[in-house]
């Protein structure tokens, strides 16, 4: 009898990761069946489950919330009759576990349901560990508020929250604590080594926390501080502003740390204190982003940080003795910090590991390996996981697209698109099952012709997105180190650094190349996916050029798009022309305005 | 342009009905899809909706109180964060009418619309509904709905005219003859009587819970109440005026409210109630101030609620009354009624979705008739088989027969082969596509059996798993009806919403399986086109026997809820000793024989 592990993660980027004896059969964000970015409570994407299995043994729900599972299970209640936490409500409502005993009051713990809430970065660890293929590694984990714990005298008790951790991984540990820093909103500094882990806490943030400030006072949404990295190119030094930490504290003085985020809450740069009222600079209705204070926070965010995260990554091998190191968390996204690294961990021989599902999404997959390992004790090294393509099958027929397409169909070879993309056209590709993780890797891709010198304006503007925002490359891996610095890097197969262009290179791609010469680099190989290497290979037969600009498809401020209707409505809704449909061998044309270069 | 409007009931018998254009295209309860009995949170329900329609206009949600269920991140409470997710409404904000401030409300939409009356007065009488925060004495209390008297005419006119109110107390009871119904969401005023006393079903059930049971299966309570007899030692459960002796209601003396579930027996004070030398672990159902209490409690609450029928006729000037709110299940008192209103010249339809799961109908149909202003009667009697549409093709329905351990599928099996297998003494269970909604079977999800047989409450009982005092219902073909019971001037019951009495003594002898220990049957007529299948079986057992009747019951097991898909129908035959299930639909016997049936 097969085994299956349902794990979910119920927060903001909810979703699904179903195990069947520990290898993932399907693992989904709950945005791309909802089409609401970053949503929460994966009902949809546990309704998937029943696509591949009526039963599942177990249900692991990993969340976080504060004060420990009893306060979270009053959370997510029904309120309904029968008062079960939701979403194990909602799984046995749809058959997936068993009807609570006779008896048993819903207080009483379902036995197939197991709720990790106490331990966030543990499974953002799991995830990273049981991906990077090492036998035993440390695992950084960098977000900017994970699960809290009380600590304190009997009088006062106060919540400090997971900032910055270290795992002791291995199969036979699993994840051991190293490491603890925590932040609190009021309570006061503590400091312990209990057990081999060393904790320390304190009123003020960590890397993330600094890290959403900032995105805030740069206009942006706290969940969409991938915008800060990119406007942080456009920063330069400046003097006037103070360091963001003292130390490895952040300054208490300029930032406002707010822990428990719900709606409202703040989490904002202090631009009332007088030292500091010089960053008020500009009515918080105008275009922040070309404010040069602003700009020179999210340069001074990202150079701050990534020594921030350099000095943890050097101090997890140094305490565990480890030459491994998997980086993960919401903050491992960071993928010019990423390439920062490399230099120095050279030097000091580590192997890095960056977990590319490294959002809370990812905490799905790593409950469920957890609680895998736990109860089956298996100790086989699982192998590196260069796999993303992970969404839910959809199955479909040339008969059945052309029938709903709204446009023309045709039956293209890969030479066709390839010479329709050289030709100015931006073409959307879709085939497979989408991507994990917040990267397109050529399931479901926009592509444009990277040489194209206004390429990068044209592609922001028809997608919605803003005018800062860089866009990566797909290079043929063979290629990949006559045009990029790589570091070491042998290979970037799912988009996790911003490598430097080397010299005469920029100019001759400059759609993709950042402001700062950079480029976000997906390196591809025909074993991978076959299709996507074929295409660049003709662009490369047509141009000389091994690369692709791809970006991902969707229009700004949606989440990726899942299905072949979500493909559809995006062409109909934007001046993207051409689908392209390799498994059918098909490229969809929507008769559009058309886009004028 | 089609309209698509959900009605959506939130708490327990929670569920889901559908109107395209005012019609109902399916209505389930969640219990049937969860298969765990009074299940709230009609999650299964609403993504049924997705069979029929991928939008949907309106999404009109029903309960007791306002919605604190969240979906994590984007904040919506989980009923609307589902239907957004599925698509069925993109915008929460102009699609979602929150009926939550007015559960009685639905009940009289539920009973009203389909009454057949053109305009009527409701009588809501259940637990507890709408939570209802009031300022007494200057703090905020909480009080809840417990009994309430409408005036209805089409198109949405519900006019409250009385409202009883209770809640934990302590506080002075006050009557306010002229309260201002702006919290109704009308104009003018209303009756309020407001204080600390349960209404008249938290004695029935506080009495419920006295005879071991929990307080939504009010249902035993009935089945246990002729084995009781007037006992002069319990204390009156209603008691004249209250406080300041304007009207009667429950004696908190005696019965202890727990809003918002349930209430309680005062056992301390009554000796003739108290246990302290019973075993507690024995079936207290055989204690005879258990039985007493459940009789004196049937009998008295009837008593309640008649008066309120007579003041609902008295304050509406309306003669036709419809009946709903959990107490609308009690057929005994249904029938009852009758005899004490016969020189009354009242009409009463009572409402067979009686539950909480009629709330979803109900405010379905109330935000229709709203919109459409569409003053049209609707007919009387609209069927009850109004689950979503479930079929199978033979090889399906034997893949699963073969996975439950069938030991025959036979094909070509007519109503006539089905009597058969009743009249050599079997247990035959009857399936049809859709399902019943309220909580009698009609012939769609039934266990059929003979009625002739001496012993054939305990075996069906046993069978069951269910408690040796529960009836059972019978089906006659309705031009027999008046022949063998005495119908009290109704010209039909097809909804088996009245326990009746036998024409004769000699009738009741020939049916002893389904006579109950008061000589009273739980009856559903049934007319040709109502069922024709069920109609044809119940003819042939005519034919066959001279008796027009079937001996029906539910089609689940003591505890479940109604079978509804053919997996759980095989599924029920393979855990009990239950042996045939015909489906007409496909002409199949299925026969599942495990080691356990008897095999003699």
């Amino acid at each position: 009898m097969a085994q299956w592990i349902a794990g979910i993660s119920i927060g903001h980027n909810a979703g699904v990761c179903l195990l069947k004896d520990g290898e993932i059969v399907f693992s989904v964000e709950e945005e791309r069946l909802s089409r609401f970015k970053h949503e929460g409570g994966p009902l949809l994407s546990m309704m998937k489950i029943l696509d591949y299995t009526d039963k599942i043994d177990y249900l692991i729900v990993a969340g976080l919330t504060v004060g420990g599972d009893e306060v979270a299970s009053k959370q997510h209640t029904t309120f309904e009759y029968t008062r079960e936490p939701i979403y194990q409500g909602f799984a046995r409502r749809l058959g997936l576990i068993k009807q609570m005993a006779k008896g048993t009051s819903t207080s009483d713990r379902h036995p197939q349901v197991i709720n990790m809430f106490q331990n966030h970065h543990a499974q953002h660890a799991a995830i990273g560990f049981f991906n990077s293929g090492f036998e035993s590694a440390a695992t950084v984990v960098i977000d900017s508020c994970g699960s809290s714990v009380q600590y304190g005298n009997d009088e006062t008790t106060d919540l400090y929250f997971e900032v910055e951790s270290i795992f002791d991984c291995s199969y036979s540990k699993t994840m051991y604590p190293l490491y603890k820093k925590m932040g609190t909103n009021n309570g006061p500094s503590i400091y312990s080594i209990d057990k081999g882990t060393e904790t320390i806490g304190d009123a003020s943030g960590g890397i993330g926390k600094v890290w959403d400030c900032i995105t805030n006072y740069c206009g942006f949404h706290y969940n969409d501080s991938g915008k800060t990295m990119g406007l942080s190119a456009f920063g330069s030094p400046n003097e006037n502003i103070p360091p963001l930490f003292n130390g490895i504290t952040s300054n208490k003085d300029l930032f406002l740390n707010k822990y428990f985020v719900r709606q409202g809450s703040e989490s904002g740069v202090n631009i009332s204190k007088q030292e500091y009222t010089f960053l008020d600079d500009v009515s918080w209705d105008s275009e922040l982003t070309l404010s040069q204070n602003r700009r020179d926070m999210a340069y001074a965010v990202q150079v701050e940080t990534q020594e921030q995260a350099l000095q943890l990554i050097l101090k997890a091998s140094e305490i565990s003795g480890n030459k491994n190191v998997v980086l993960t968390g919401g903050y491992a996204l960071n993928c010019v910090s990423n390439y920062n690294y490399l230099d120095t961990l050279n030097k000091y021989g580590i192997n890095l590991y960056v977990e590319p599902n490294s959002s809370d999404a990812g905490t799905a997959t790593g409950a469920a390996l957890t609680f895998y390992y736990h109860i089956t004790k298996n100790t086989t090294v699982r192998k590196r996981n260069d796999n993303l393509f992970l969404g839910p099958k959809y199955d479909y027929s040339f008969e059945e697209i052309s029938e709903k397409c709204g446009g023309e169909i045709s039956i293209v070879g890969t030479k066709d698109v390839a010479k329709l993309i050289e030709e100015g056209n931006i073409v959307s590709i879709f085939q497979g099952r989408s991507e994990a993780g917040p990267r397109a890797l050529g399931n479901r891709s926009i592509v444009f012709n990277p040489t194209i010198v206004n390429g990068k304006d044209l592609v922001n503007r028809v997608k919605g997105r803003e005018y800062f925002r860089p866009f990566a490359g797909s290079v043929l891996k063979e290629h990949a180190h006559e045009w990029f610095d790589m570091k070491g890097l042998e290979e970037s197969p799912s988009m996790m650094y911003a490598v430097d262009l080397k010299e005469g290179k920029a100019d001759l791609v400059p759609s993709i190349c950042h402001i700062d010469n950079t480029c976000r680099i997906q390196t591809v190989t025909e074993e991978k996916n076959r299709n996507f290497y074929g295409l660049i290979e003709e662009f490369y037969k047509l141009t000389n050029v091994p690369i692709l600009f791809n970006t991902s498809f969707n229009l700004g401020g949606e989440p990726l798009v899942e299905t072949i209707d979500d493909a559809l409505l995006t062409l109909a809704n934007s001046e993207i022309e051409y689908c392209w449909m390799p498994e059918i061998n098909s490229l969809i044309r929507l008769h559009n305005e058309g886009v004028k270069i | 342009m089609t309209t698509w409007i959900a009605g959506v009931a939130r708490g327990h018998n929670g569920g889901v009905c559908l109107l395209k254009d005012g019609e109902i295209v399916f209505s389930i309860e969640e219990e049937r899809l969860s298969r765990q009995k009074y299940d709230g949170g009609p999650y299964a329900s609403l993504v049924k909706i997705l069979d029929y329609t991928d939008k949907i206009d309106y999404l009109v949600i029903s309960h007791t109180q306002p919605d604190e269920s969240r979906v994590e991140f984007s904040g919506d409470n989980v009923i609307v964060g589902l239907a957004r997710k599925l698509r069925l409404i993109s915008n929460p904000q102009d699609q979602v009418i929150q009926m939550d401030k007015w559960h009685h409300k639905m009940h009289a939409a539920c009973a009203f619309y389909r009454s057949g009356f053109e305009s009527a007065c409701a009588v809501i009488v259940d637990g507890a509904g709408t939570f209802i925060p009031m300022n007494i004495n200057g703090e905020e209390e909480m009080t809840w709905e417990l009994e309430t008297i409408f005036d209805c005419a089409y198109p949405a006119k519900f006019k409250t005219l009385y409202k009883h109110q209770g809640g934990r107390g302590p506080w002075p009871s006050i009557q306010i003859p002229e309260m201002k119904s702006d919290r109704e969401g009308e104009e003018g005023t209303h009756e309020l009587v407001l204080d600390d006393s349960g209404g008249i079903v938290k004695a029935y059930e506080a009495v419920t819970q006295y005879c071991g049971w929990q307080p939504i299966e009010a249902g035993k309570t009935m089945g246990l109440f002729p084995y009781g007899e007037y006992n002069e030692e319990i204390p009156e459960i209603y008691t004249d005026g209250g406080p300041t002796g304007k009207w009667r209601t429950t004696d908190r003396n005696v019965i202890i409210p727990t809003y918002p579930n349930g209430a309680v027996v005062n056992v301390e004070r009554y000796e003739s109630l108290d246990n302290f030398d019973t075993d507690m672990e024995a079936d207290i159902t055989l204690l005879q101030n258990r039985r007493d209490m459940a009789y004196a409690v049937q009998t008295e609450s009837q008593q309640m609620v008649l008066e309120l029928i007579r003041k609902a006729v008295d304050m509406s000037a309306n003669n036709n009354v419809v009946i709903s709110g959990g107490y609308g299940l009690n057929c005994v008192a249904n029938y009852w009624y009758l005899e004490q209103l016969k020189d009354e010249d009242i009409n009463i339809y009572v409402e067979p979705i009686s539950n909480d799961a009629g709330t979803a109908m109900g405010a379905a149909l109330l935000v229709h008739y709203s919109l459409t202003g569409d003053t049209n009667i609707r007919p009387f009697g609209e069927s009850l088989f109004l689950g979503p549409k479930v079929t199978a093709t033979d090889e399906e329905i034997v893949a699963i027969a073969k996975e439950y351990g069938a030991t025959a599928v036979t094909d070509k099996q007519s109503p006539e082969d089905a009597v058969k297998l009743i009249l050599k003494g079997n247990i035959v269970t009857l399936f049809q596509s859709q399902c019943e909604n309220g909580p009698r079977a009609l012939g769609n999800r039934s266990i059929l059996f003979d009625p002739r047989t001496e012993d054939g409450k305990d075996y069906v009982n046993s069978v069951k798993h269910r408690e040796y005092f529960r009836p059972f219902a019978g089906s006659i073909m309705h031009e027999y009806a008046d022949e063998w019971f005495d119908m009290r001037g109704l010209e039909e019951s097809p909804h088996m919403m009245y326990a009746m009495n036998c024409s004769s003594e000699e009738k009741m002898n020939m049916i002893p399986a389904i006579i109950h220990i008061d000589g009273t049957c739980r009856i559903q007529t049934v007319k040709e086109h109502q069922n024709p299948t069920y109609y044809a079986m119940i003819k042939e057992f005519h034919a066959q026997t001279g008796v027009p009747i079937l001996f029906n019951t539910s089609f689940n097991l003591g505890g479940e809820p109604l079978v509804e898909t053919i997996e759980d129908a095989i599924r029920t035959l393979a855990s009990s000793d239950i042996e045939y299930l015909y489906i007409p639909d496909n002409d199949l016997i299925i026969q599942v024989k495990n080691k356990e049936k008897k095999d003699d």
